[in-house]
């Protein structure tokens, strides 16, 4: 079952002077994938993203979401919408500073006005997902940042959204949160069949997806299919970076 | 680029944020002085106050300038986080703390300058324009402009003041944070304030206290300072204290913090608890006070209106034992002359009455016939026969102690007692006494008493005009009249004495109108200071918030949830305020009427007066609401 379709899809952004973002871009995502998108800095990854996870409207195309339209609802639907079918990681994180780290774990739920003990077991199972069962009461000012994004994802996840979307979830992090993180998305891919969309300009967190899709110029650029091996796969996206004309000073700091 | 020029350029690029800090501090120098400006007024300088309204006054201005030291001590610490991230950076850059201070010093010092003479001047603008108006509204005579050097001295020497303290205030306050702390900037919350018994306990007893000092003697001055004093304090640590309890409460009960948007409001509350508790009380003072000011001109007012309308006689006239009946007839006739040539209709009615003792406290006797003659003039139900033994008791409906329906009573004048039955009655023809209720005899009684005890007896001549159901103006021909007739017997030897009802009315309003206008005045300034000092604080905590909700509703917070967490916490903020203030206003106020001699029920007045405030505080909190939600609105996906 597809659970993303992007047809012909344009973005321009209005201005002095124009810029063609996107241009006639189609994807289609089938359901538990776990796809990374890659592309040089402003080739219009995030722009992508955020047509994918409604919070910018395409200039022309379509996207579809479990078969729906985002783009023809209104606003309080599309906001219903968006807390139950999908979830989002941020690279700066978006916790509030005012809530606990389980209160912004739950706060969509809460939105939804879930049954208080729902709430609570939903809660339990996440948090040991993500192994942050131990911080739930702390502040989110005295939590590190990968525990941060463990809660963003916890958050991300808790409302078993159909597609899960983030946007470079271990820019802000180092190399060990990074893979922390990034272990717990291919969990919640394999054990919840999550399908997960992710951003990215790290090659050791895309060698965690299924497939990866190369953006040059708002154009579609070139796919790449992992194997069996994660070694030939980092490989293989390394090559096709220095092929695309990714940054290469990027690769100086490889690891595995 | 050298430092003073990067500081220029720092004040040109930061110019939004300066320039409300700016108009902030501009305006409340602008509430002060011209509060200042009219409490110095000449004409209030030398008019006969009590004691009681110049400590209320006082007190007035000390609130004043408490309320104009928050207001900038929170707009400049507003200001300053704003910039702690710029300060932060400028630190590790290597700029010495000494020019940092250097820098912050300059600038306060220069915006204080500009804010002071912008304020005075605009105060002066204030003024003018509101003496305009008032004495339109108002039917007082103009109060004359004049130049006021006093309160420009007063005004300019407390906020250079002010402005100094607050410098030094802030400079220790940014010493004492570490660079990291700067460059978090706002991120970090504040310490939480705890809920401590003690300070419970201490709020408990400044309430107390305050209310004792209101309620245990005859008030006086020292007495009201107490009040006004433990009062405001015990204000503080009930906000304090209550906020923090009911916030926690809120928190813990997860069946009501964990529903909807109300996690988003809660702990939005409580980060913010501080800074809340303090606005609650600022604002509810000043609340207080302008409810309280709003409350006494309502009371008064309605006391001066109350005593002209339960007067039914136009204009009495009372001859004094002595007198020549030959010349008191002279003089009744001079004034049935005045009313005619004022083109005034009237009914005449002249009656005797006789002061006794009787019943509890003292009573005046009126025959049936002479009763009735006043009751068919002012349309009122006669007595239609009375037994040699029965009576009538009549009183004003004011009076407070009230007797039974139908009852007997022993009736003595001096060495004579008799039983009496009577039955009650309530109308405005006993405004004839003073004091007591009237008790109509039969005539043949009236009679011999005034025979056996003829030294008992008031000649009483009532002049009665058709009613008109209005207040009498200046230039009513009643209050011509009873101005005229007043003066004419206060000159000279007369044969009795004369009550003008209008002219009473006319002479307890004029000398009241100067405070009705300063108590309009309060009321006016602290309601816009306290609306714009709450549209200050949500204006500066807008950007911050839009960024919230801005990621909030990426995660599927619509705009409907959005709305309802801010408009409960805006609501709590204008609204929470308006109830405390009124109660504090109920307390407060019943005391201070009754050292001012007024009878008047105080609930009624502080009642509309809360009234007024909460349609005026509605129309703000509308406008406030609407603006923050749209501007939060605009920011979301
Ligand atoms: N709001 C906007 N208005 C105008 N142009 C924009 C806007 N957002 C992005 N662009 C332009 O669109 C193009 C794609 O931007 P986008 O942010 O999608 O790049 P990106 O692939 O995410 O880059 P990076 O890897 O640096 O995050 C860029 O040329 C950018 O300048
Ligand atoms: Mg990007």
């Amino acid at each position: 079952m597809d659970i993303l379709e992007v047809k012909a899809l344009n973005k321009v952004y209005a201005g002095k002077v124009a810029t063609q973002a996107l241009t006639d871009i189609h994807l289609t995502i089938r359901k538990g994938e776990f796809v990374g998108i890659m592309g040089p800095s402003g080739s219009g990854k995030t722009t992508l993203l955020n047509m994918v996870s409604t919070i910018d409207r395409p200039s022309s195309g379509e996207v579809k979401i479990g078969g729906a339209n985002p783009y023809s609802m209104k606003k309080r639907e599309l906001a219903h919408f968006r807390r139950r079918q999908l979830g989002f990681v941020f690279q700066d994180f978006n916790l509030l500073d005012t809530l606990t780290v389980a209160e912004n774990i739950v706060l969509p739920l809460t939105l939804d006005r879930r049954p208080l003990k729902q709430i609570d077991s939903l809660l339990e199972q996440t948090a040991s997902k993500l192994n942050i069962t131990g911080i739930l009461n702390k502040r989110v000012y005295e939590i590190s940042g990968g525990q941060r994004q463990r809660t963003a994802i916890a958050r991300a996840i808790i409302g078993s959204p159909v597609l899960l979307l983030a946007d470079e979830p271990t820019g802000a992090l180092d190399s060990n949160s990074s893979r922390a993180v990034m272990e717990s998305l291919v969990d919640i891919n394999e054990k919840d069949g999550t399908t997960l969309m992710l951003v990215t300009h790290d090659p050791m967190a895309a060698s965690y997806c299924n497939r990866i899709v190369f953006i040059k110029d708002g154009k579609l650029a070139a796919e790449i299919h992992r194997g069996d091996n994660r070694q030939a796969f980092f490989q293989k996206i390394i090559d096709t970076l220095s092929f695309w004309g990714g940054n290469t000073s990027e690769l100086s700091s490889i690891r595995v | 680029m050298s430092f003073p020029q990067f500081a220029f350029n720092n004040v040109r690029r930061n110019a939004r944020a300066y320039i409300a800090y700016l108009l902030s501090s501009a305006f409340m120098v602008m509430i002060f002085f011209t509060y200042a400006v009219f409490i110095y007024h000449p004409r209030i300088a030398e008019s006969e106050m009590g004691n009681m309204t110049r400590t209320g006054m006082s007190i007035a201005t000390v609130i004043v300038y408490v309320f104009a030291f928050f207001f900038v001590l929170y707009s400049i610490s507003v200001f300053l986080k704003s910039r702690n991230r710029e300060f932060g950076i400028l630190t590790i850059l290597g700029a010495e703390s000494r020019q940092i201070n250097l820098l912050i010093l300059l600038e306060n010092m220069l915006i204080g300058t500009v804010a002071i003479v912008t304020g005075i001047a605009g105060g002066l603008l204030l003024s003018k324009l509101f003496l305009l108006i008032s004495t339109k509204v108002i039917d007082m005579e103009e109060l004359p402009f004049y130049w006021p050097v006093k309160a420009i001295l007063l005004t300019t020497g407390a906020f250079v003041l002010l402005f100094l303290f607050i410098s030094i205030f802030t400079l220790l306050f940014i010493r004492k944070s570490q660079v990291l702390e700067l460059l978090k900037g706002s991120s970090k919350p504040k310490k939480e304030p705890r809920a401590n018994v003690f300070t419970a306990m201490l709020g408990i007893l400044l309430l107390t206290i305050g209310y004792l000092a209101l309620h245990a003697k005859k008030l006086d001055e020292i007495g009201l300072l107490i009040a006004a004093v433990s009062g405001i304090a015990g204000t503080y640590f009930f906000y304090s204290q209550l906020s923090v309890w009911l916030t926690r409460r809120l928190q813990r009960s997860r069946h009501i913090a964990w529903k909807g948007a109300n996690l988003l409001w809660t702990s939005e509350m409580s980060y913010k608890l501080k800074d809340n508790a303090r606005m609650l009380f600022l604002v509810t003072v000043v609340v207080a006070l302008a409810c309280m000011s709003t409350g006494f001109v309502l009371a008064y007012e309605k006391q001066i209106r109350d005593v002209y309308r339960d007067d039914p006689f136009a204009v009495k006239y009372s001859s004094y034992r002595d007198s020549d009946p030959q010349l008191v007839q002279k003089e009744i006739n001079y004034i049935k002359e005045r009313f005619e040539q004022a083109g005034l209709a009237y009914s005449f009615i002249d009656l005797k009455m006789m002061s006794t003792s009787g019943y509890s406290n003292t009573i005046m006797l009126i025959s049936q016939t002479d009763y009735n003659h006043v009751a068919s003039a002012l349309h009122i139900e006669l007595i239609d026969s009375l037994a040699p033994s029965e009576a009538v008791l009549v009183q004003t409906d004011t009076a407070v102690q009230k007797y039974p329906a139908a009852d007997t009573m022993e009736l003595q004048v001096e060495e004579s007692v008799r039983q009496l039955s009577y039955t009650y009655r309530e109308n405005d023809i006993a405004t004839l006494t003073y004091s007591g209720p009237l008790l109509v005899i039969p005539d043949s009684l009236f009679a011999q008493y005034a025979e056996d005890y003829d030294g008992h007896i008031e000649y009483n001549n009532v002049f009665v005009i058709p009613e008109t159901g209005k207040l009498p103006t200046k230039d009513d021909p009643e209050t011509r009249l009873a101005i005229e007739l007043t003066n004419w017997i206060r000159d000279g030897q007369h044969e009795g004495y004369l009550q003008a009802r209008a002219e009473n009315y006319y002479t307890n309003k004029q000398s009241f109108s100067l405070f009705s206008f300063i108590g309009v005045f309060i009321a006016m300034i602290f309601s816009v200071s306290s609306a714009s000092f709450l549209y200050f604080k949500l204006h500066t905590e807008l950007a911050a918030d839009a960024t919230m909700y801005r990621s909030l509703s990426k995660i599927g917070l619509g705009s409907r949830e959005m709305n309802i967490s801010a408009t409960i916490q805006i609501a709590m903020l204008f609204y929470i305020p308006i109830l405390v203030a009124s109660l504090q206003s109920l307390v407060v106020l019943g005391p201070v009427m009754e050292v001012m001699n007024s009878t008047e029920a105080v609930y009624r007045p502080v009642l509309a007066a809360s009234a007024i405030y909460l349609a005026v505080q509605t129309v703000y909190f509308l406008i406030v609401r609407a603006r923050y939600i749209k501007k939060v609105n605009q920011t979301m996906v």
